[in-house]
């Protein structure tokens, strides 16, 4: 086990703990109620950070592990080494292991959190909503296990895509003289060809996640994308990436490739029938960030099942895959097949007392 | 002399005794007393009391009615016997009229065999009037057949059925073997009857006019196929609803499409080819009948085949 020195934010006012707070995108302090920019901020704990020792030997085999110490309640808390910011089971207080998040691991951009754990907690209560298959006491908040505020980690890729496609292109025509009937196909080989760039794709860097959760979480705005700097991620946890981002290039780029092959589709007008024969469309790598994106982790326990959901922690979308009640599944297809039934016979009696 | 009488007379006893007898109908006038013999419960006015005036009253019990005098009383009588004999397992009346008239048009020898069948006392013990008629016009210069059917009898025989029987009694009638070609068609009809009711009537009844009308029929089949269709499509969308998670293959939203060049056109030409069918759009010379029609005066509905000539 790694001792580390972890990096806190104190209120230069009171010296309290202090926190991110998404709505007024400051740093407020929830003791003496002062709000600061993050130049401040920064500024003021530069001088007080700068006095900390907090070294220990390593005691044990936990290379794994890292422990610190906490700055409020002198407390000795293990955090794995993904972990780059986190808090104290104790007392609750914020720590950033700086270490963690130092050289390559520095991420180069940041999206702050804008929406706030009651969002996440609302818009669980609100899953019912238009999903009459849920389980009826599925939203219960007294089901969430935790809600974590968490910056992910993803690789941001800007991509350049090159080359053609081929395409089996049919057109069909009709006509009839008399009673005889005509139709001539012809068959074209068509070949489209172009470049394009693709800016700041993304991809969760981290094994800890699951892609498919994190893609259905975009797109982030990335306008509102700021430099990285270790303030935002006070109040909230953070991982670091465990995947290099050149072992990620093949898998983001064939998204890539995939809507360049599209649009040149679509640039192939005046055929009925479109058959793909071959892509010849390369990617070639323009630049990759690493950035950290804001994510509310919601965990559920139901029926001894855990199941996780998630919201982007800027705009608001929340996703995650909810269990079906059996009972209420069985119920609804037979209310459907019965309504079916009854309006098939009505719009086939009607059709009959219409003379069809 | 007498020797010579003598002769001549066993002559003539000979010839009488093989000579071929024919009998006329036996008709009776029609007369305001009587509403005019029409004991059914058609409406008389002015628009058909010529037609039922020209209509042959007759014994409805008789059952075959041969005004040209193509069948001997023998022949009649094996005839009378199997019409009985269907009429009894049929519950359904027979008629076999032979007039001879200047055939104009198949609608005047419809108009005919359907006052005679409703202006006499045809079917009247069976429901809707249920009966067949089949009426050979003998007129020599275009002779004519055909099969009508009346009430509960168009159920039985339907348009491809009087069809199958015409073309099979035909080259009897149109050699004059009446005997053999009545008999087929009697024991024709009989034997249609003994199947049931052809697929093509199994949606049909019969008005108390004699009128044929669809009875509506719930289609189970086809609804319950659209039914399941439609609650599968309904279920898959409540089911997507409750899975938010999707994995995603594009990249769309990332596009710079200031930076897209499209940088190749190419259409070569690989070949082609042309195919053709040919429909007809002519109907051809049908028979008529079919369906239930008003054809005569009385405003009852009855079928029939398509007829022949011959």
């Amino acid at each position: 086990m790694n001792n580390e020195e972890a990096l806190e934010y104190k209120c230069p006012a009171c010296g309290a703990n202090i926190k991110y707070n998404p709505k007024i995108n400051k740093w407020k302090c929830e003791y003496c109620k002062s709000e600061f920019d993050l130049e401040t901020l920064t500024n003021k704990n530069k001088t007080a950070q700068k006095n900390k020792k907090n070294q220990k030997e390593p005691t044990d085999n936990f290379k794994d592990y890292i422990s610190y110490k906490c700055e409020s309640c002198g407390a000795e808390i293990v955090a794995d080494n993904e972990t780059t910011a986190t808090f104290c089971v104790y007392c609750g207080n914020t720590a950033i292991l700086k270490s963690k998040l130092s050289n390559k691991f520095t991420p180069s951009k940041i999206i702050p959190f804008k929406t706030e754990k009651e969002a996440a907690l609302e818009a669980f209560k609100n899953l019912s909503k238009g999903r009459p298959l849920m389980p009826k006491d599925f939203n219960s908040p007294s089901n969430i296990e935790k809600i974590r505020g968490i910056y992910i980690p993803f690789w941001l890729y800007d991509i350049n895509i090159n080359g053609n496609i081929e395409v089996l292109g049919k057109q069909i025509s009709h006509w009839s003289i008399g009673d005889t009937h005509y139709t001539k196909t012809s068959k074209y080989n068509v070949i489209r060809g172009g470049k394009m760039d693709f800016y700041n794709v993304p991809i969760d860097g981290s094994t800890r996640f699951d892609n498919d959760i994190m893609n259905t979480l975009e797109p982030f705005n990335y306008e509102e994308m700021k430099p990285y700097n270790h303030a935002y991620l006070s109040g909230f946890y953070a991982e670091k990436y465990d995947i290099e981002g050149e072992s990620l290039f093949q898998e983001v780029s064939s998204r890539a490739i995939s809507s360049a092959e599209k649009l040149l589709l679509e640039e192939i007008k005046n055929y009925d029938i479109k058959t793909l024969s071959k892509n010849s469309l390369t990617a070639k790598e323009i630049k990759k960030e690493y950035a950290l994106l804001p994510v509310w982790m919601v965990n559920v326990k139901y029926k001894n099942k855990m199941y996780i959901f998630a919201m982007n922690g800027q705009t608001g979308e929340f996703i995650g895959d909810i269990p079906l009640d059996k009972t209420k599944t069985i119920i609804y297809s037979l209310v459907i097949f019965i309504i079916s039934i009854f309006i098939s016979i009505l719009i086939s009696y009607l059709i009959y007392i219409n003379g069809g | 002399m007498k020797k010579y009488l003598k002769i001549l007379f066993i002559i003539s006893i000979y010839f009488i005794g093989f000579a071929k007898c024919y009998a006329y109908p036996k008709t009776f006038d029609r007369n305001e007393l009587k509403n005019y013999g029409v004991n059914k419960n058609w409406t008389i006015n002015e628009n058909n009391k010529k037609n039922i005036l020209n209509t042959p009253a007759v014994d409805a019990n008789e059952k075959l009615y041969d005004f040209a005098e193509i069948l001997t009383d023998e022949e009649e009588q094996i005839l009378k016997e199997k019409i009985d004999d269907f009429i009894k397992k049929t519950k359904m009346d027979m008629v076999i009229v032979i007039p001879r008239f200047h055939y104009y048009n198949d609608k005047e020898n419809e108009d005919y065999a359907a006052d005679f069948y409703d202006y006499n006392d045809f079917g009247m013990k069976y429901t809707n009037n249920s009966g067949v008629l089949f009426l050979r016009n003998a007129y020599l210069n275009d002779p004519y057949f055909n099969i009508y059917t009346f009430g509960d009898a168009q159920l039985y025989f339907d348009y491809q059925r009087l069809e199958n029987t015409l073309d099979k009694v035909y080259a009897n009638i149109k050699a004059e073997n009446y005997l053999l070609g009545f008999e087929m068609f009697i024991d024709e009809m009989l034997q249609y009857y003994n199947i049931g009711k052809p697929n093509s009537m199994l949606g049909y009844k019969v008005d108390d006019k004699g009128y044929l009308y669809k009875i509506y029929q719930v289609p189970i089949i086809p609804i319950t196929l659209i039914s399941l269709v439609v609650t599968t499509i309904i279920m898959l969308i409540l089911i997507n609803k409750n899975k938010m998670i999707k994995t995603i293959h594009e990249a769309k939203s990332y596009l710079d499409e200031t930076s897209v060049k499209i940088t190749e056109r190419k259409d070569i030409f690989i070949t082609s080819h042309t195919s053709s069918y040919t429909t007809s759009s002519g109907g051809g010379e049908g028979s008529s009948g079919g369906f239930s029609s008003s054809s005569g005066s009385s405003g009852g509905g009855h079928s029939s085949g398509g007829g022949r000539h011959g």
